[in-house]
């Protein structure tokens, strides 16, 4: 069930009249909050909710636990059951096909009879295991460091982690932000309502009109089909890839944040017009915060982060971005692109640290210069997320053809997708402030115009790019 | 079940909450009904598809549009590719009716001109033999975009129009073809009017005349629904984790048996309505585009091992085998492609225009496969001797 699906517009009717029917009873409207996200998750597979079950059951004992206890040496045991337990499951379903193409000719070569894909027990990757891994793990790291108290009722973790419009591409919420929200008795203001309205239009626009239409027409032809296809468009399509991508994640994150203040619920920002930056470190502070703040707190802090010698930092910044790669996709390509950006901080850093001995001075900012460099290699290395294959890859670099046969929708989405990703912010705040305004049956209209729009306009639905992390 | 004590203003939440909600759906409703009877307004000064080849259809969900006519392709007054049926055939000649998907009719970047096509291929072929004596008559009854169910159905609509003499369907092992999803409405009759298959399978008895009535209001008053019922492709509602499926002797996911068995009674139907009339049938197995060499088969497999595909190891040869084999099962022969796809997959450049479409020279291929199958099974002189039996009429 896609966020752009009527199916997904009716569960989320039916569950914000549910409710706010019982918005003055905490424990019903908790239930209410459970119960939609359960039927939710269950609608990709019945069987993904053991998982999800498992992993609540599994931390909400863990932490209650951890609670209980100042022995250092026991906190420790209960935060790795939890690490262990995560992990391992996520490693379990994520990994070991990848793990056993790499192991296996290993193994086969040495004689041995078994074999990693014998373990495998299950071929499909459950939906949004990646995402709520971390949610959840935030959780359990935040007790044991004693930054937030564990909840008392397995129903309000149960929220935390389930919750439908987080659940399955994120944004990754942590524990301390979200779980106080559930406390607060809620009430729908009009503005709230309406930033609701706007964001989950906005992002349904981005999703449909943009990425789908930049996707379909332009990107998967090309990537599919290089050698028929003039290289002026295999450029265009490795933009256009940068620009979908973009378009689509923002796009569900958007329709997750207003999806989430309909129920008067804040998840943070997740994007900040990343093709902005003047710098890969700056890039990855404005491109899925969520995930990237994530690895930040809990991963390259927890590796030491800047403190120590050069060498240290670059281990863990490499450490930390192959991590990060990984994280999106079980695959070569994802380990290369991981390693690509991990190698472009530490060189980053090297340079700075280099021009900052040099000047005497601290670099604040890049200039233009910076951003080109940033841009270009941010959108060259997208080939790794896109390409199925290094073949493919190499396809679109050595391969082309004459057809320049693509249609103007497709240049049209792309030439919006950029003027609007670059245009002042003053624009965008005025505009939003324009629609905010509207009273709430005209919102309502824009939103039935915008779905009506979208039916003519889609070429059959295509899923969200990020659903498979 | 507790109550909060802080309260926002004093009064309840929820009757704010709910008049919001309510504002709300009255607006998108509203913004649904403006945006149906613009649409409706559009659609009533142009026809949705004219000037294209396709239109809809109640059984076949679409089919060619009759008298269509482009640069490169023209259709007849009863939807087949090429010129028109003569009024006054030859009483001895023989036809030969193949349909399937876009590959059978001849689309795609630089696809063939009408005489270029299989059809017309194999007809020139068949016409050089030495031992030929009365006309034979190739007909190209492929439809863009068709699944297995579309082609075998379309064959069986065909059958007493075309009088063939010989049915071929192409017939393709990957989930495009074998899985239809194109909402296919094979129509059922409910009271004595057709009703689409698909609201009469998902609506449980009790409430059929309701549904039936609703698909029949929203049918004739709203634009948006007319539009959704006409809907060419569907190519959503395949699920994603079996969406590159392709058959082979592999065991495959229960859900993918629901698909297959569609296809299997579709098959079924046409082999049943081919023996009561007289009439030949052969499947014709084609690889799909990504089979016709070892190296994008292999990429294939081990790319979407969790998106149905048959497990990596799986020799390129075995999904037209075990499509062979479940025909064979079911009463039906089976030609092979895979020789002349081995061909294609040589020299892309010449034989696809792009990648998964014949060229010319890829119909010529095809048509020459096809034709060593006819001469080996020495089956023109059996439908000849047939015919001499049963001389055409008009």
């Amino acid at each position: 069930m896609s966020f752009h699906s009527w199916q997904y517009g009716v569960l989320l009717v039916v569950t914000l009249i549910a409710y706010w029917c019982l918005a003055r009873h905490r424990t019903a409207r908790l239930w209410v909050m459970v119960a939609a996200s359960m039927f939710y998750y269950g609608s990709f597979a019945p069987w993904f909710l053991w998982l999800l079950l498992i992993t609540i059951a599994v931390d909400y004992c863990v932490a209650r636990a951890m609670e209980r206890t100042e022995d250092h040496r026991r906190r420790k045991l209960l935060v790795t059951v939890s690490l262990v337990s995560n992990l391992g499951l996520l490693a379990y379903f994520k990994y070991t096909g990848w793990l056993s193409g790499l192991v296996d000719p290993v193994l086969a070569e040495s004689g041995s009879p078994t074999r990693l894909a014998q373990l495998a027990w299950h071929s499909i990757v459950p939906a949004g295991i990646s995402f709520y891994t971390f949610d959840t793990l935030s959780y359990t790291i935040d007790v044991y460091r004693k930054k937030i108290p564990a909840v008392r009722s397995p129903l309000e973790l149960g929220v935390f982690v389930s919750f439908f419009p987080h659940l399955i591409a994120g944004p990754i919420i942590r524990a301390a932000d979200f779980l106080p929200q559930l406390d607060l008795r809620p009430w729908l203001r009009r503005a709230e309502f309406h930033e609701g309205l706007w964001r989950f239009g906005l992002g349904l626009a981005k999703k449909t009109l943009l990425a789908d239409q930049i996707g379909q027409l332009l990107v998967d032809p090309v990537y599919t089909q290089p050698q028929n296809y003039h290289p002026l468009l295999h450029a265009a399509a490795i933009y256009g890839f940068a620009f979908q991508i973009y378009c689509d994640f923002s796009g569900y994150s958007d329709m997750a944040i207003g999806s989430a203040k309909l129920f008067g619920l804040t998840f943070k920002e997740n994007f900040d017009s990343p093709y902005r930056s003047r710098s890969c470190s700056e890039f990855w502070r404005r491109w899925h915060i969520s995930l990237s703040s994530w690895v930040r707190d809990y991963l390259f802090i927890s590796l030491g982060g800047s403190r120590g010698s050069e060498w240290k930092v670059a281990r863990n910044l490499m450490i930390t971005m192959v991590i990060l790669g990984l994280w999106h996709g079980a695959s070569n390509l994802w380990l290369v692109y991981g390693t690509l950006q991990g190698a472009a901080l530490v060189l980053e850093r090297w340079l700075t640290r280099r021009q900052e001995a040099a000047t005497g001075k601290k670099v604040e900012k890049r200039g233009l210069l910076g951003w080109f460099i940033t841009f270009h290699f941010i959108v060259v290395t997208t080939v790794f997320i896109r390409a199925t294959s290094f073949a493919q890859v190499e396809g679109l670099f050595t391969h082309a053809g004459p057809s320049r046969d693509i249609p103007g929708i497709a240049w049209a989405a792309l030439i919006v997708a950029a003027i609007t990703h670059f245009w002042p912010d003053r624009w965008f705040a005025a505009l939003r402030e324009r629609v905010m305004a509207l009273p709430t049956p005209v919102m309502g209209a824009g939103l039935g115009l915008l779905v009506g729009t979208l039916f003519v306009v889609m070429q059959g639905q295509t899923g969200f790019i990020y659903f498979q992390f | 079940m507790g109550t909060d004590a802080s309260t926002e203003g004093s009064g309840s939440p929820v009757a704010p909450a709910l008049a919001r909600i309510g504002m709300l759906l009255g607006g998108l409703l509203l913004g649904l009904l403006l945006f149906d009877r613009g649409l409706a307004w559009i659609d009533s000064w142009r026809d949705l598809s004219e000037g294209e080849q396709l239109m809809p259809d109640v059984e076949l969900a679409w089919t060619n549009r009759p008298g269509f006519k482009s640069a490169r392709a023209s259709i007849n007054s009863i939807g087949l590719r090429g010129d028109e049926l003569p009024a006054v055939p030859a009483p001895d000649e023989i036809r030969i009716l193949g349909t399937g998907p876009s590959t059978t009719f001849g689309a795609g970047d630089g696809g063939p001109l009408d005489d270029q096509t299989w059809a017309a291929a194999l007809e020139r072929a068949i016409a050089k033999l030495p031992a030929t004596t009365g006309p034979v008559r190739v007909l190209n009854g492929g439809v863009n975009g068709y699944s297995v169910v579309q082609a075998a159905r379309r064959a069986l609509l065909l059958l007493p129009k075309v009088k063939p003499d010989l049915v071929v369907v192409f017939v393709y092992p990957g989930s495009q073809a074998l899985m239809d999803v194109s909402a296919t409405r094979s129509s059922v009759v409910v009271d004595g009017e057709l009703v689409p298959a698909d609201i009469v399978h998902d609506t449980p008895p009790l409430l059929l005349p309701l549904a039936v009535a609703t698909h029949k209001t929203l049918l004739s008053s709203s634009a948006l629904y007319k539009r959704w019922r006409l809907q060419a492709t569907d190519n959503g509602r395949r699920p994603p984790e079996i969406d590159r499926f392709v058959f082979s002797r592999a065991p495959h996911r229960l859900v993918i048996d629901g698909y297959l068995e569609r296809t299997w009674t579709e098959l079924a139907a046409l082999a049943q309505g081919c023996r009561e009339a007289g009439v030949a049938l052969r499947a014709v197995l084609v690889p799909e585009w990504f089979m016709d060499a070892d190296g994008p088969w292999r990429d294939y497999l081990v790319e979407n091992a969790a998106l149905g595909a048959p497990p990596p190891g799986t020799p390129r040869t075995e999904p037209i085998e075990a499509l062979a084999e479940k025909l064979s099962s079911m009463g039906i022969q089976s030609w092979s492609m895979v020789e002349a796809l081995n061909l294609i997959g040589t020299d892309h450049a010449r034989y696809t225009g792009d990648g998964r479409h014949w060229t010319p020279a890829g119909h010529e291929v095809i048509a020459m496969a096809m034709l060593q199958q006819l001469n080996r099974e020495t089956l023109l002189d059996a439908l000849r001797q047939r015919r001499a039996s049963h001389p055409r009429t008009p």
